[in-house]
């Protein structure tokens, strides 16, 4: 497997796993080179930002070695891990620990500890060894550096070609060179970069600034308790929250309130929302229910309020217009219905293309994004509908002639109706395309026919017989639903 | 109750003014009273889909921003049409009322005027069917709810909001029906939000007179399925024939009458790409529908054919 990528309109492999570098795949080469060295490549197009989202993923993991982690360039990460080794017992032990939880979760990764930067880059990209460690100190440095290519010191391929014409192919051919004509002719970066790898030049390690976490909290001098406070203590923790919101163009999905109590416990509510909100009115509404799960014990001494979820949300204009706040007043009272009574009680209703009468139209949770875009008017029946679909068909006694005929009389609910006028019948057949070849569930897979029927009374039903009629078996019937 | 008339309007002693408006004075009381039920206070109100319903109505339609009370049998399906009826009305006025504004920034930043809320035992409402009366389903938003507080709190907050168009409440036959102190707090709620919120009562039984008729709602309505004897059994079933029922209306009279629900054209389409609040959804949307009265209305004796009153004039 590799990936690719087009280079000036050709498209070439980017990277390649250990299976093609066998067969004999390098990044670099063309893809149809590619696919002639190994006609069972499997070229996915390359992706750079989900890439970066994952290194800076694996830096952020890092930090459980030390705190000074972070990417470097498009497949490295760097640490510094100065004051850390005796945590894990040993600088060898923190390697090994680190590399082999990557190659566990299926990464080919290959390291290096060393006292430089440039030393430890150059050993974990191109030395022959695996993991060397090298102590720091000049001499170890010089030793281990010594049979590496030029390329090892982190210059561009032009300086390295220059040096490879003048005869300096290792690192240690520069070693006794004169620096003035080497700067003459090349600038100061070689040098540059061969003291920063000796430790002759300080290069120290940016860690990447961590995330901060969209966290509010309060601490108290006396333990509160009564509702009235811990409502006064919520509503300034919110908005200082969306302050901060605002300040990063945030809204929040989810919010998790806490109290911690004075005995060490910690009582939790939560609140979610349809749409990124940022307005503390609104997010204090969708708490004053919850506030009631909360048991404050002996008191509570801390509260928190932490935004679990956020997704961003643009600044909106003031409207000019007078009738502005009615675009988020219904989105306003989903948040406070489902905050009430639950997640999956307030529903929107879903049209599938589906001929089976009780998947072609279901409720789903308002939060469940909407399916895209399906013209479900061809496949909505034009026949006639009932307004109540029964979970489950009941079955009934229904007396109706043979072989296909609508029911005369059928029994319901303990009374016998008598059929005055009937229509059909309307086959639906099974969805055969979504049966699998070995499903035995035979109340699906028989084809139903439908016919609405209408009472002495004026009721009308809708109900079915199972199947086809078969003479040597008694015909299921069942009540599916109610016509107005 | 006693009202109190303006000291402007008392009648003026001196000689060669007009004597007091009466009709003025029954005004302020009655707007004082409310008993006008907001006639002439601008109430707005929506057609019912039937020109002779609503010329029995004193508004000239279902008012917006009160309370309604539809009850109908449990083992029929005819109060959920007729409810599916009146919310698509309401759903469709809403919208007509956002365009014929003509500002295209008010119609821009409406959000969606047209949504409905049903609330109660929605498990087994089944939206195809309620689209055949002109309700369309991307408007629609269950809430589900098993009791009779639940169902009245989800109402007042909708009412409250003003977001939705009508607040349909859907309460189980046999659970206890709301009470009056409820009943008010959910009017003033509507009032102050200018949602009509619809209270549908399912009774056991085709005609319950058992079941409790009373609490103070604006109008209070009765659906019951006639049985139409088909002219031809082997023919396709005719629409739906109702016994409407105007039992109580503040303002105006009881009546009674027979309707069928007619689409004015033909099956309404609907597509999963209207989202709740996409405003292209505003230039198209599901057909009105109109309620036919099969026939004539009465309430009470019939009154004296109308040759009879001529001849005596004549005569």
């Amino acid at each position: 497997m590799a990936t690719r990528h087009a280079v000036h309109g050709a498209e070439r492999i980017a990277a390649v796993d250990t299976r093609a570098a066998r067969a004999g795949v390098h990044p670099g080469q063309p893809l149809t080179h590619a696919r002639a060295v190994c006609p069972a490549l499997e070229a996915v197009p390359a992706d750079p930002p989900a890439d970066a989202r994952l290194l800076g993923a694996l830096a952020r993991w890092c930090t459980r070695a030390t705190p000074w982690a972070r990417t470097d360039g498009a497949d490295g990460l760097l640490l510094d891990i100065s004051g850390c080794a005796h945590l894990f017992g040993g600088e060898a032990i923190l390697l090994a620990d680190l590399l082999d939880r990557l190659a566990a979760d299926g990464f080919a990764v290959r390291g290096a500890l060393a006292g430089t930067v440039g030393a430890a880059w150059a050993l974990a990209r191109l030395a022959p060894k695996d993991r060397p460690i090298i102590n720091p100190g000049a001499e170890a440095h010089r030793a281990a550096l010594a049979r590496l290519p030029t390329a090892a010191l982190r210059l561009d391929a032009a300086t390295v070609d220059g040096l490879a014409r003048m005869g300096l192919k290792r690192i240690e051919d520069l070693y006794g060179v004169a620096r003035a004509p080497l700067t003459k002719r090349f600038g100061d970066g070689v040098l540059a970069r061969l003291d920063a790898a000796l430790g002759r030049r300080d290069e120290p390690v940016d860690p990447a600034a961590p995330a901060e976490p969209l966290l509010a909290r309060r601490a108290f001098a006396e333990p509160i308790g009564t509702i009235d406070d811990i409502e006064a203590g919520l509503a300034g923790l919110l908005e200082t929250l969306c302050a901060d919101l605002e300040h990063r163009a945030l809204g929040a999905r989810r919010l998790v309130f806490a109290l911690h109590r004075v005995d060490g416990g910690v009582s939790q509510a939560s609140v979610g929302t349809v749409r990124p909100v940022r307005d503390p009115v609104r997010l204090a509404r969708l708490f004053r229910d919850a506030l009631n799960t909360l048991d404050a014990g002996f008191g509570a001494d801390v509260l928190t309020l932490w935004a679990a979820a956020v997704e961003p949300l643009s600044g909106a204009q003031a409207d000019f217009q007078a009738d502005g706040p009615d675009r988020t007043a219904m989105a306003d009272l989903i948040d406070r219905l489902s905050a009430r009574l639950g997640q999956n009680a307030v529903r929107r209703i879903e049209l599938r293309a589906r001929h089976v009468p009780e998947h072609a139209a279901r409720p789903v949770s308002v939060t469940k994004p909407r399916a895209p875009a399906i013209d479900a008017t061809d496949q909505q029946s034009r026949q006639p509908r009932p307004v109540r679909l029964l979970a489950w068909p009941q079955p009934i006694d229904v007396i109706a002639p043979v072989p296909d005929h609508p029911p005369v009389a059928f029994k319901w609910r303990g009374h016998t109706r008598r059929i005055a006028a009937a229509e059909g019948p309307e086959r639906i057949g099974p969805e055969w395309w979504l049966l699998t070849p070995g499903d035995a569930d035979a109340r699906t897979s028989e084809p139903r026919d439908y016919y609405r029927i209408e009472d002495g009374d004026g009721g009308r039903y809708w109900v079915y017989r199972e199947g086809v009629y078969r003479a040597d078996r008694p015909a299921r019937w069942y009540l599916h639903g109610v016509f107005a | 109750m006693a009202a109190a008339v303006p000291c402007a309007q008392a009648p003026d002693p001196r000689p060669g003014t007009p004597p007091p408006s009466h009709q003025a004075l029954r005004q302020a009381i009655a707007a004082l009273e409310r008993t006008d039920g907001g006639a002439r206070s601008g109430v707005s109100a929506v057609s019912t889909g039937c020109a002779v319903i609503d010329a029995a109505l004193p508004w000239g339609g279902l008012p917006c921003g009160h309370v309604h009370e539809i009850m109908a049998p449990d083992s029929s399906g005819a109060g959920l049409g007729f409810v599916a009826h009146l919310s698509a009305q309401f759903s469709i006025a809403d919208r007509r009322d956002v365009m014929s504004r003509g500002n295209p920034c008010a119609v821009m930043s409406r959000g969606n005027p047209c949504a409905v809320i049903w609330c109660g035992r929605t498990d087994d409402l089944y939206a195809p069917g309620l689209a055949a009366f002109g309700l369309d389903p991307a408007r629609l938003i269950l809430a589900e709810a098993r009791d009779t507080d639940t169902i009245a709190w989800i109402l007042e907050e909708a009412a409250a909001s003003g977001a939705p168009a009508a607040a349909v409440g859907m309460v189980s036959p046999g659970a206890r029906g709301l009470g009056d102190t409820a009943l008010r707090r959910l009017q003033l709620a509507a009032e102050r939000g200018g949602v009509a919120v619809l209270l549908v009562r399912a009774e056991h039984g085709v005609a319950d007179t058992r079941t409790q008729a009373r609490g103070p709602v604006t109008t209070r309505w009765r659906v019951a399925p006639l049985a139409v004897p088909q002219a031809d059994p082997g023919a396709a079933l005719a629409a739906p024939v109702w016994q409407l029922d105007l039992v109580r209306c503040r303002g105006g009279r009881p009546a009674r009458w027979t309707v069928q629900p007619v689409p004015e054209s033909s099956l309404p389409s609907f597509s999963n790409s209207r989202t709740i609040d996409h405003d292209s959804a505003l230039d198209r949307g599901p057909a009105a529908h109109r309620l036919a009265v099969v026939s004539a209305p009465g309430d009470g004796p019939p009154a004296p054919p109308a040759h009879t009153r001529v001849s005596r004039a004549a005569g």
